[in-house]
């Protein structure tokens, strides 16, 4: 006869107020965390200009400013810099996908000569890179130098994104693609038709990671586009942060333009805040519409072989 | 059907290799040969009409090249270019990443301009120009120029060849100049504590003279509630460093400075007796609470916002600038630039900037293919009417002339909104061409000097002064040589932090002044004396040439 061991009571799975109220108290010490310095920039970009600087104010400004937020919308700059963006994001996005789909398909195919070899070699590069003055050669031997397809044609072709594509591919049955070639599709039909539809998840996942990327991208910007109009918002949030560090001892002159060009530096002191909300919030809006896909397929690609 | 698939698809990988190994075909600006001096690239004599372009990479510095088209110096400057058949084929590109793709460009040396603005550092440009990127600029004024540059360059800029001359004898690049002078004479700007003159009227006291009379005028102001606000807040602003009130106690106000008194390169960690002085007299207002030592660590913008509570007694900055005076115009502030000496009567050194500057480099890359065109541009920037048109700008547009010939310039030439119409070519195309100002200190405080009239007088007293180190810059320094800048850079960083961190402690009292010996011992090791050696070195050279 065995005496039942009495297991401890696991007071999480089983429910417990106090392990409820503990649990609640440190989530919301991590959501306070995490969301507050949003909060504090968004208050700031809202407030006087002279609180910004004397950093007063924490929960809310004493005196509300929105200049910052008039001068980014007539900042013709500015909106030249959101439009390239939004090129530089749809055209990456849609390359993106395609080449992680089409990568990926051939090397998920049972029957691929030599595909475990292939699939290394195509892994290696995720490793290497050639560093920055050969890709810089690279880009100019290519033409691409001062040029939108700088920013594009760079990162088209993720090779991460084909190993999660080809991952969730080789999940799904094979039978279903016996099954469609046995009907008289071909391997296009059988993508297009079969896998695509069946693959939303993963690519939702694809998709926002892309989005994310080459929206914050702006590196390759200050590398390869010397033309300022050209370039996309971050690089001209950045850009707009470097002036605000201005020497004054470089500024003479009468008192009126010295005081002129004290109030620029301090509005722009302000500006960057109101630059950060304004830059922000497309990538804010755009996850909610993506978020059901990106629950349920974050973990589907995870490798299986 | 699967065949022709299979042939289709051979096809265009073929295509594709095919177009990779094509490349873009063009003149990238970059060969793997090196460009070598200028007789290798050889001139071209331009027949008279043939009008030459020359491809020109720089920033906009100031942010106004947008409205070029509309500024009466810009147009002038076409006028000049046109009569000496010459076209710029400018490539502008934002100050605020030009010196990334500066450095992308040269060192991969390609699509590189002719005519570059070389934003690095000199160990930088001596390399490149070394690896044969950058030619020597001399050989091209030797070969090609009609003689404007030397004639120019000997009445303005005498030291424009020794200040700009690498170790090797070659001359990397064509410097934007700047040439200031005062009533005609050759005139020093300097550096001093700049104190509240108006909380000096109101309670009755004397402009300080000396060190103890600066102390105590800062007291007065706290005990007598200068600002009115009912606490002892006034402060100095005071950044741990060599600036403030340093040369009051005969020491360089940096880590080394050449004393032009004995031509000897010194630094005050060498100089224990007045080091130990200057931190006692430093400690001695901390200790009073005359310093605000919040500030130390602050940024521009947090000093700015001190400076515009009305409770900073004094500060240190140029003494002809009135950049201080608006922070404080609301309550009818003035920051006034003394001189302190140690004790009464005694006269103090000074920190000074040479009238003549280097302000940016330009240099000649190996793309260029037309040398004549360059020695001719050079030729057309080291005349009167280029010089005129950099600092004045256009008449009646910018300046005016007066009855007895003098130059007036419109009061408001240095407000955006002003020069963003109606700019001196120093204001447009700085960071695009090389520059030769001849400035005079009227004209560049024209609107201050009516309402400061101390000015004009310090101005007069302190012109050619020559109790005085030279503030920053290879102000009578000979290019480094490639060993001395490998040297530079392998312990002046060490040198600067452990001298910077040090000397603020032991202001406040963190570490103990009867220690300085071990603390003096510590840069030597560092390598102190052979930063000093280094710089006497370049300035022995100098002098040699010169």
């Amino acid at each position: 006869m065995v005496s039942a061991k009495k297991m401890p009571k696991n007071r999480i799975r089983e429910g417990s107020r106090i392990v409820d109220v503990v649990i609640i108290v440190i989530t919301a010490i991590i959501c306070f965390i995490t969301l507050y310095p949003f909060y504090y920039i968004f208050v700031q970009s809202i407030a006087d200009p002279q609180e910004v600087i004397a950093q007063t104010a924490y929960l809310w400004p004493k005196k509300l400013y929105f200049g910052s937020y008039k001068l980014i919308m007539g900042d013709v700059k500015m909106w030249t810099a959101y439009g390239y963006t939004l090129i530089y994001v749809v055209s990456g996005t849609v390359l993106n996908l395609l080449t992680s789909v089409l990568g990926a398909y051939p090397l998920a195919t049972k029957g691929l000569a030599f595909r475990s070899i292939v699939v290394k070699f195509v892994i290696i590069p995720m490793y290497f890179s050639g560093g920055l003055i050969p890709s810089f050669l690279l880009m100019t031997k290519l033409c691409l130098y001062n040029n939108i397809w700088a920013m594009i044609l760079p990162g088209a072709v993720g090779i991460w994104n084909i190993i999660l594509v080809r991952s969730y591919f080789m999940s799904i049955p094979e039978g279903l693609r016996e099954s469609a070639y046995i009907d008289g599709a071909g391997h296009l039909r059988i993508l297009f038709s079969i896998f695509l539809p069946l693959s939303k998840p993963i690519l939702a996942v694809i998709a926002i990671y892309t989005i994310v990327g080459i929206w914050n991208s702006w590196f390759n910007a200050m590398i390869y586009l010397p033309d300022s109009s050209l370039h996309p918002l971050q690089f001209y949030l950045y850009r707009v942060m470097i002036q605000q560090s201005v020497n004054l001892a470089d500024m003479q002159g009468g008192m009126a333009a010295v005081e002129d060009q004290i109030q620029r530096m301090l509005e722009n002191y302000q500006l960057k805040y109101a630059l950060i909300i304004f830059t922000s919030l497309p990538v804010i809006f755009t996850y909610p519409f993506f978020q059901k896909y990106f629950i349920k397929g974050v973990m589907l690609g995870s490798l299986k072989e | 059907m699967k065949k022709s698939w299979k042939i289709t698809a051979l096809f265009l990988a073929a295509l594709t290799a095919s177009s990779l190994l094509a490349g873009c075909g063009g003149d990238d600006g970059g060969s793997a040969a090196s460009g070598g001096s200028a007789a290798e690239n050889g001139g071209s004599s331009a027949s008279s009409d043939e009008v030459r372009t020359l491809k020109v990479l720089g920033s906009d510095v100031s942010s106004t090249w947008d409205t070029r088209e509309n500024q009466a110096s810009y147009q002038a400057l076409l006028e000049m270019l046109a009569e000496h058949n010459l076209n710029l084929d400018f490539e502008v590109v934002a100050a605020e990443q030009y010196q990334q793709v500066l450095q992308t460009r040269l060192s991969a040396a390609t699509q590189l301009p002719d005519l570059v603005n070389l934003s690095i550092d000199v160990s930088t440009i001596l390399n490149l120009g070394e690896r044969g990127i950058l030619l020597d600029v001399k050989d091209i004024i030797n070969q090609y120029s009609n003689g404007n540059v030397e004639n120019f360059a000997a009445e303005y800029y005498p030291n424009m060849w020794n200040a700009n001359t690498a170790s090797d004898g070659k001359m990397y690049w064509m410097p934007t100049q700047q040439y200031f002078t005062y009533q005609g004479e050759a005139f020093n700007s300097n550096m001093t504590q700049l104190i509240r003159k108006d909380w000096l009227d109101n309670l009755g006291l004397e402009v300080p003279d000396t060190l103890d009379e600066f102390r105590d005028a800062l007291m007065a102001f706290q005990e007598n509630d200068a600002n009115g606000n009912g606490e002892q807040d006034e402060k100095m602003i005071y950044t741990p460093s060599f600036t403030y009130f340093a040369p009051s106690f005969g020491l360089p106000a940096g880590l080394v400075m050449i004393d032009m008194e004995d031509n000897t390169a010194k630094s005050p960690w060498l100089m224990k007796d007045q080091l130990v002085e200057y931190i006692t007299y430093v400690k001695s207002l901390i200790d009073n609470n005359l310093i605000d030592t919040d500030a130390f660590d602050k940024s521009g913008e947090v000093i700015i916002q001190k400076m515009q509570s009305n409770t900073i007694s004094a500060t240190c900055d140029w003494a002809l600038l009135t950049t201080n005076d608006v922070y404080v115009q609301d309550v009818g502030g003035v920051y006034w630039p003394v001189m302190l000496g140690k004790n009464e009567g005694e006269i103090p050194a000074t920190i000074a900037e040479d009238s003549y500057s280097i302000k940016a480099r330009f240099g000649v890359t190996k793309n260029c293919k037309d040398l004549q065109a360059v020695a001719d541009l050079f030729d057309m920037i080291f005349t009167d009417e280029y010089a005129n048109l950099c600092f004045y700008g256009v008449e009646g547009v910018t300046y005016t002339v007066g009855d007895n010939g003098e130059k007036n310039m419109d009061p408001r030439f240095k407000e955006r909104d002003f020069y963003l119409e109606k700019g001196t070519g120093e204001t447009l195309f700085y960071g695009l061409l090389p520059g030769n100002a001849l400035a005079t200190w009227e004209t560049y405080l024209v609107g201050s000097m009516e309402k400061r009239p101390d000015l004009a007088d310090f101005s007069e007293t302190y012109c050619g002064y020559d109790k005085k180190f030279w503030y920053m810059g290879d102000a009578y320094l000979a290019v480094p040589s490639a060993e001395e800048t490998d040297q530079l850079a392998q312990i002046s960083n060490d040198i600067a932090t452990y001298s910077n961190e040090t000397l603020m402690k032991l202001c406040l009292g963190q570490y103990d002044l009867a220690n300085i010996d071990e603390y003096i011992n510590t840069l030597k090791e560092l390598g102190l004396e052979d930063y000093v050696a280094i710089y006497q070195a370049r300035h022995n050279r100098y002098m040699q040439a010169e």
